[in-house]
């Protein structure tokens, strides 16, 4: 009877490692895959001006082919939030177009386009709204 | 290529007689298929649930598949019915939704396609009808989601105002073309499980088919958080 406790602690003792295993992998291949502490580390200007605050900002609307579904709305929100300057983003799926508000100088419409046609999306020519 | 841009090419052939229409609008649903890039994930996410199905019996994972892209096709001919009000369907509001409801129905039919097999044997009649049913709306729910756009350059392009019935067979054809892929890995898959029914394969291929449907979970669950934050 003991040996077969024993026995049975063991495999216990092994399937708790595994999870915690498993677990630990998940968390972190979730945590590279989602980068939540990408968002809290801008203290930058566009975070700034995120904020508000006045620094000269411009806006550019680019026009987007290729986009199909909210997922791809996502791909193209995240790529443009990522670039260093960038301060909002909106994509609209019905209107296939991306409104970006950027810190000048520290981007730009055909950086942002660049970024856009990497994911595989068309961009036409960016349309800016106002500038410096 | 786009689909704006295969439309561009052979978007006269719209407005043409029916059966050229159609087909240019089944290419399209084709095209579109290709181009998005939710086609990948999701085809391994059929892969994974038709090879489950398949462990249990001949049919089932056919049965499967063409669900799916049954699902596919009313929904594509329903937002066809609906062309001139699709924009409800476009907004970033629904579009956050729609990847909340697409990671939470492929997390759950990954751990079907996981535990589902190991089921005993008389629970698998009671597990029929609902994965017909799951699988005819996750067809339904994920078309909803990513083909709203697609048709929409179509039915714009085909111009198809004054004609609503040809609307709606154009959007037919669009699902028909929109689904094949899908129900030709569907079939695909099964007749790859078929032919492996080998003992040792079952465990593997169970614990694919779990894995597949779990990425495509994460992938969606990806976008929501995006669109949330």
């Amino acid at each position: 009877m003991e040996s077969v406790d024993r026995a049975t602690n063991k495999k216990l003792r092994t399937a708790a490692w595994l999870l915690t295993a498993i677990v630990a992998a998940g968390a972190i291949a979730l945590g590279a895959y989602f980068r939540p502490w990408d968002k809290v580390a801008r203290h930058d200007e566009a975070g700034a001006a995120r904020n508000g605050e006045t620094i000269p900002t411009a806006v550019v609307t680019i026009p987007i082919e290729g986009m199909t579904c909210a997922s791809c709305v996502a791909s193209v929100k995240r790529a443009v939030t990522a670039l260093e300057g960038v301060a909002q983003v909106d994509v609209d799926l019905a209107e296939k177009r991306a409104r970006v508000r950027y810190v000048e100088g520290k981007t730009s419409a055909e950086s942002i386009s660049k970024a856009i046609s990497e994911l595989g999306y068309k961009p036409g020519t960016p349309v800016l709204e106002r500038g410096g | 290529m786009t689909l704006e841009e295969f439309l561009r090419q052979f978007g006269p052939g719209l407005s043409a007689g029916p059966l050229l229409a159609m087909g240019v609008a089944l290419l399209g649903g084709i095209v579109a298929s290709a181009v998005c890039p939710c086609t990948l994930p999701m085809g391994l996410g059929m892969a994974g649930v038709v090879g489950s199905y398949e462990e249990q019996s001949r049919r089932r994972g056919f049965i499967i598949a063409s669900a799916f892209f049954a699902g596919i096709v009313v929904n594509l001919t329903m937002l066809g019915l609906l062309a001139g009000r699709l924009g409800g369907v476009l907004t970033e509001t629904f579009g956050k939704y729609w990847t909340l409801a697409m990671a939470v129905l492929s997390l759950l039919a990954g751990g079907l396609a996981f535990y589902g097999p190991r089921l005993g044997v008389d629970k698998l009649a009671s597990l029929r009808k609902p994965g017909i049913a799951g699988a005819f709306g996750y067809g339904f729910i994920f078309s909803l989601g990513t083909s709203a756009a697609p048709l929409l350059v179509l039915l714009t392009i085909a111009a198809v105002q004054a004609k609503p019935l040809h609307g709606l067979l154009l959007a037919m054809a669009f699902g028909i073309g929109r689904g094949l892929p899908f129900l030709l890995v569907g079939l695909f898959a099964g007749a790859v499980v078929r032919f492996t029914r080998v003992g040792r394969w079952r465990r593997a291929i169970q614990y694919a088919s779990g894995l597949a449907l779990l990425f495509v979970g994460v992938y969606y669950a990806r976008a929501f958080v995006i669109l949330a934050g």
